[in-house]
């Protein structure tokens, strides 16, 4: 009998220590600082190799420093970027279109690690939601960007060799002139 | 150099035994085994030069030798009991400094490189294990040249390693692609800007480790290897029937390359096969079906009312009304259902009268016990060759690449005799000078073998007919003239002696002359110089279009063009003819259209591209062309090999089907007066449901199953993959058109998938798509799939050879008529660039035509008061032909050459024809 009673008086005080605590934790939190931000009068903090949407960015001449390799496309996991080659009559490589489908993209950041121009980086703009998911699909007038982005002095066509308008063979860096072909000297 | 082929020796390779093909060079004899060992200069097909020092390995003197030394593996010949080392810490070393000299000049410039991707030497450097660059200097940079519309020029990229001349001049021939400059400033181009003359010049694009060489309508519109959807193709243009794969990127073939077959093509194709793609993409192509009932305008409809249109033809005149025109341009399925429509009586192939008697006649000797046709690969080891009548560089330029190999025979027995093994390409050339085996070149024009002929004669289309006779009477020891001059029975005795010590003889002809009795007389010399020579009679034909054989093998000889223009002049009864991707109206002259107009109620085409037929037609049916489709061509040596689709097209059916499907109406509609053909066809759904009916056609198609393997065919129970497992932008190519990704089309007419999902691993060897091996991006990467390095593919090369045994009989001679004071005899000029209606559609090609002219010797021009240059106009029939003169003393007097060209006003088919000439009155300036 009396065990009884102990185990029911044990039951009555671990419902009320149980409600009790609850009640007093919450209500402590009514003075306690807000750890959520009044996003979007608030922005959060996001650190400099956040990777949110891709750009693609200009050499500092500001020409398109995208040259349409390919390898940002084979770099991509989901398949989610699409481009095409063409030149222009200088020689200079460039995308004819190119196409990231953000509804398929999951932000790995592949495809700026692939890229060698530096040309495609991931920036810290995450506001991508769209009403239509047809709108999540970007053409290259949307992603191409006025700027260097992250590496402002790299200029992928003064170190390729290639001639290309109006650098002569030759004129880039670490590059010597054209080898005369006729000269034997040593 | 083939004696020693199957004797095997033993060597021990990082302490593994293995046995290897005596003769060979260790080099690749280590491939042979699947290893990977870097190499730049060495090619199988052009042999070993060791000068990029890239394939170092260590070899021991015996067991107990530690140190070793280190040798070239391209260099060294394979000995029993043979001790190397090929992962020894110096061999490794070694080749690592070895590639970082090479990379030390080469350009940082991947991203912005064609080779890119497929690079032979980013291939080396990883597998070398060079991976950091220790250079800071300034880098070597050239001068580009500009060379023409096909191959694009970036000498900054080029290692010296010298495979671009060595396949140039030694392997093809060619003379304007040199090595200029010296020591460490030699450069690979030309003299000076200009297009490169050779045939072969867009196999440097894959003879190049690198990108110097790159293909410039890929380079346009380029895309990466591994985006690229390929299929393996076979090339339509003409009868050689070369192995292709083809690359397609979003509904667009992309480019052309070489696929490896170890008995045709082998590593090289011309540049009218790889560049003869670009009409499937033109924006010219028929999409829709176009049909114009009587007394109304054009309308464009679907299949389905086409179908039901066509049926009502067929109802309407009575299906043995309906005539049909088959093809040698298209498969032998398409040409099959075309004839099982209509009926063997009521098909018609697409060929004149005596190109139809000579197509049929090389038929017969190929089906011959005692003749031999040799395969490209077998013809390399002929030792002494006589050409009849055909200018093969123009008509089937590989078998002429194939002949220039032979050429080399003697030198290669020569060296052979004092040690010199045939791969060490340097040294066997140093010792053979200029000593070639034996080639006879018998043609009407200037021959473009002159350089390697020992003998080079010109002569008229019968006189080269009864050069051949007069050659065979002569080595079986007889004298007959045949009509010949003295002049020309003594080079008839000059052939002979240049023959006399040949051990393998072989004989090409063609009929590119159409010359029927030349046929046979090429078949009557063949015999004779086996006999002379105690040695199988070989005998190889060139032909006029890539199924030209299939053709023939469903077509009576006597039911050609001239034939079908009778029958529908005479016919009492209106008629519906069916023309199956033929310019028809090309054949004939503008007075025989008007007489067959009126009795042809209908014409229905079957075609890619529009031409002056489809424009007169009631009826127009679009077909997917050779890349978008499967089908069988069988080539000049009577070989049958598949080719298949490399992308779907978005409205197009393979002709075949659209026939199926007119079949399906007949059978339900009519099914009383169906035929037995008509009934079968109705049956089949699938590509291989066709295959199964051309397989019972007859003893010749018994074997036609073999041919390439069926839709069923799995791997793992998977499907072969046309995408590479690095396809990229699957789910944004098309995200502009709508985001959600579509389904990939599903291929029921092959093993082949539109997808990259399946098994790349060991595909059969006539469904690899494109070659690709873990670590080998590039062509190279062929050695993988190669039972022997150079040999057969593993699992035997595909295709089947057809013909077998039957019996003949001699023709007697026909000899055109003497053209008398005012006319010459027309002969036809083979060119390679605009004489095969596709490929001349190609820009490309297009731009490297030379101009049209005529040719004619300058006692005959002197005899009209002609200069070179001069205008004149060329008649036969009703066809006239205004065209410069060009002089040449080589062409003989009584014959005017006329280029070739598919759209001439007179057509190829009609000569050798007397034609009619006049000068043209001066232009005043």
């Amino acid at each position: 009998m009396l065990q009884r009673v102990l185990h029911i008086s044990y039951l009555i005080w671990d419902y009320l220590y149980s409600n009790l605590l609850t009640l007093w934790t919450v209500a402590s939190h009514t003075f306690s600082k807000a750890d959520t931000v009044e996003y979007p009068d608030q922005m959060p903090y996001l650190a400099p190799r956040f990777r949110g949407r891709i750009v693609l960015t200009r050499d500092p001449s500001g020409e398109e420093r995208c040259v349409a390799c390919n390898l940002c496309a084979s770099a991509c996991p989901t398949d989610c970027i699409a481009l095409q080659k063409t030149e222009d009559e200088t020689g200079r490589w460039s995308a004819e279109y190119f196409r990231i489908n953000f509804s398929r993209c999951v932000f790995c950041g592949l495809c700026e690690e692939a890229c060698p121009t530096y040309a495609i980086q991931l920036t810290q703009d995450f506001e991508l939601a769209e009403y239509q998911r047809q709108n999540l699909v970007y053409e290259k007038h949307h992603l191409l960007i006025d700027g260097p982005g992250k590496h402002p002095d790299y200029s992928f066509y003064e170190l390729s060799g290639k001639a290309v308008s109006g650098r002569a063979k030759g004129a880039g860096k670490l590059e010597a002139p054209p080898v005369d072909v006729k000269s034997l000297l040593p | 150099m083939n004696a020693d082929t199957q004797a095997l020796v033993t060597i021990k390779v990082d302490n593994q035994d293995y046995k290897v093909k005596a003769g060979s060079n260790l080099l690749e004899a280590c491939l042979g085994l699947a290893k990977d060992l870097p190499y730049f200069c060495w090619h199988p097909a052009m042999g070993s030069v060791g000068s990029c020092r890239q394939c170092a390995v260590q070899v021991f003197a015996d067991q107990d030798d530690t140190r070793g030394r280190m040798v070239m593996a391209c260099m060294t010949p394979v000995s029993e009991g043979l001790i190397v080392s090929l992962e020894h810490q110096q061999a490794k070393q070694f080749r690592q400094q070895c590639i970082e000299v090479t990379m030390a000049n080469h350009p940082h410039d991947c991203p912005v490189c064609e080779e890119g991707g497929e690079c032979h030497l980013q291939d080396m450097t990883l597998q070398s294990g060079h991976s950091l660059r220790r250079y800071k200097g300034a880098k070597k940079t050239y001068n580009n040249q500009n060379l023409g519309p096909c191959v694009g020029h970036e000498m900054n990229r080029c290692i010296s390693c010298y495979r671009c001349v060595r396949f140039y001049q030694d392997y093809a021939g060619g003379d304007d692609l040199v090595t200029l400059g010296s020591r460490e400033n030699v450069y690979f181009g030309r003299h000076e800007d200009g297009c490169l003359d050779s045939y072969f010049s867009g196999n440097l694009v894959e003879v190049c480790p690198t990108g110097v060489f790159y293909d410039k309508p890929f380079s346009d519109s380029y895309n990466r290897k591994w985006d690229l959807q390929s299929a393996p193709s076979i090339c339509g243009h003409c009868s050689v029937g070369c192995n292709m794969s083809v690359g397609s990127r979003q509904g667009k073939v992309k480019r052309v390359t070489n696929r490896y077959h170890g008995q045709v093509n082998g590593y090289f194709l011309c540049d009218r096969g790889r560049y003869g793609y670009s009409y499937s993409n033109s924006d010219q192509r028929l999409q829709q079906c176009q049909v114009t009932p009587a007394n109304s305008a054009m309308v464009t409809t679907d299949y389905a009312a086409t179908v039901d249109y066509v049926g009502q033809i067929f109802t309407e005149l009575g299906a043995q009304n309906v005539l049909a025109l088959g093809s040698p341009n298209a498969s032998l399925e398409d040409n099959f259902a075309l004839r099982s429509l209509v009926g063997k009586d009521n098909f018609y192939g697409a060929v004149s009268s005596n190109q139809s008697l000579a197509q049929s006649r090389v038929t017969q000797h190929l089906q011959r016990k005692d003749i031999y046709t040799p395969s490209l690969k077998q013809i390399e080891q002929a030792d002494g060759i006589i050409i009849l009548g055909e200018d093969l560089l123009n008509s089937a330029p590989r078998m002429a690449l194939s002949v220039r190999q032979a050429s080399g025979n003697l030198g290669r027995e020569q060296a052979a005799e004092v040690g010199i093994a045939s791969w060490q390409d340097e040294s066997v050339r140093i010792h053979a000078q200029n000593r070639r085996s034996p080639i006879i070149c018998v043609t009407c024009g200037g021959s473009e073998l002159a350089d390697i002929s020992a003998l080079s004669l010109q002569l008229t289309p019968a006189q080269i007919t009864s050069f051949a006779l007069a050659l065979a009477s002569h080595l079986a020891g007889q004298t007959a003239s045949h009509g010949l001059s003295a002049e020309v029975m003594q080079q008839v005795q000059q052939a002979a002696e240049l023959l006399a010590g040949v051990k393998q003889p072989l004989v090409i002809s063609g009929t590119s002359t159409n010359q029927p009795a030349l046929i046979d007389a090429a078949a009557e010399l063949s015999l004779s110089l086996g006999t002379a020579t105690h040695s199988r009679a070989w005998l190889s034909y060139s032909l006029s279009a890539s199924n030209s054989m299939g053709l023939s093998l469903l077509q009576d000889e006597a039911q050609h063009l001239g034939q079908l223009q009778a029958r529908i002049s005479s016919s009492q009864e209106p008629l519906a003819l069916m023309v199956l991707q033929t310019d028809w109206h090309a054949f004939l002259d503008p007075a025989e259209i008007a007489s067959v107009q009126p009795k042809l109620q209908h014409l229905i085409v079957l075609d890619q591209l529009p031409n002056n037929t489809s424009r007169a037609a009631d009826v127009v049916i679009p077909c997917a062309s050779i890349h978008e489709s499967e089908g069988t061509l069988v080539n000049h040596e009577g070989r049958a090999q598949r080719y298949f689709a490399a992308y779907e097209p978005a409205n197009l059916q393979p002709a075949w089907r659209s026939m199926a499907y007119l079949a399906r109406w007949l059978t339900a509609q009519q099914p009383d007066v169906c035929t037995y053909g008509q009934q079968a066809l109705a049956q089949c759904q699938q590509f291989d449901d066709i295959s199964q009916l051309v397989g019972q056609l007859g003893p010749v198609f018994s074997r036609w199953q073999e041919v390439a393997p069926t839709a069923d065919f799995r791997i793992a129970g998977m499907k072969i993959p046309r995408q590479s497992h690095r396809y990229s932008g699957r789910t944004s190519i098309y995200a502009h058109i709508n985001v959600s990704e579509r389904k990939q089309p599903v291929d029921q007419d092959s093993a082949l998938a539109y997808t990259m999902e399946g098994s790349p691993v060991n595909p059969a060897a006539a469904l690899i798509p494109q070659v690709w091996s873990p670590g080998w991006n590039s062509n190279e990467a062929i050695n993988k799939f190669q039972a022997e390095i150079d040999g057969p593919l593993k699992g035997g090369d595909p295709g089947i050879r057809l013909l077998g045994d039957g019996d003949w009989q001699l023709l007697p001679l026909t000899n055109p008529p003497a053209p008398d004071k005012e006319a010459l005899l027309g002969v036809s000029q083979s060119r390679l660039f605009d004489n095969e209606p596709l490929s001349a559609m190609a820009s490309a090609l297009r731009q490297r035509c030379p101009p049209a002219m005529a040719g004619m010797h300058p006692d005959t021009a002197s005899q009209w008061g002609l200069q070179p240059g001069d205008q004149v106009s060329v008649g036969l029939g009703d066809s006239q032909w205004q065209l410069a003169v060009t002089l040449d003393g080589a062409i003989p007097p009584q014959i005017i050459l006329l280029p070739a060209q598919w759209h001439a006003p007179i057509h190829t088919s009609r000569l050798p024809a007397v034609v009619t000439v006049k000068p043209c009155p001066q232009e005043a300036t």
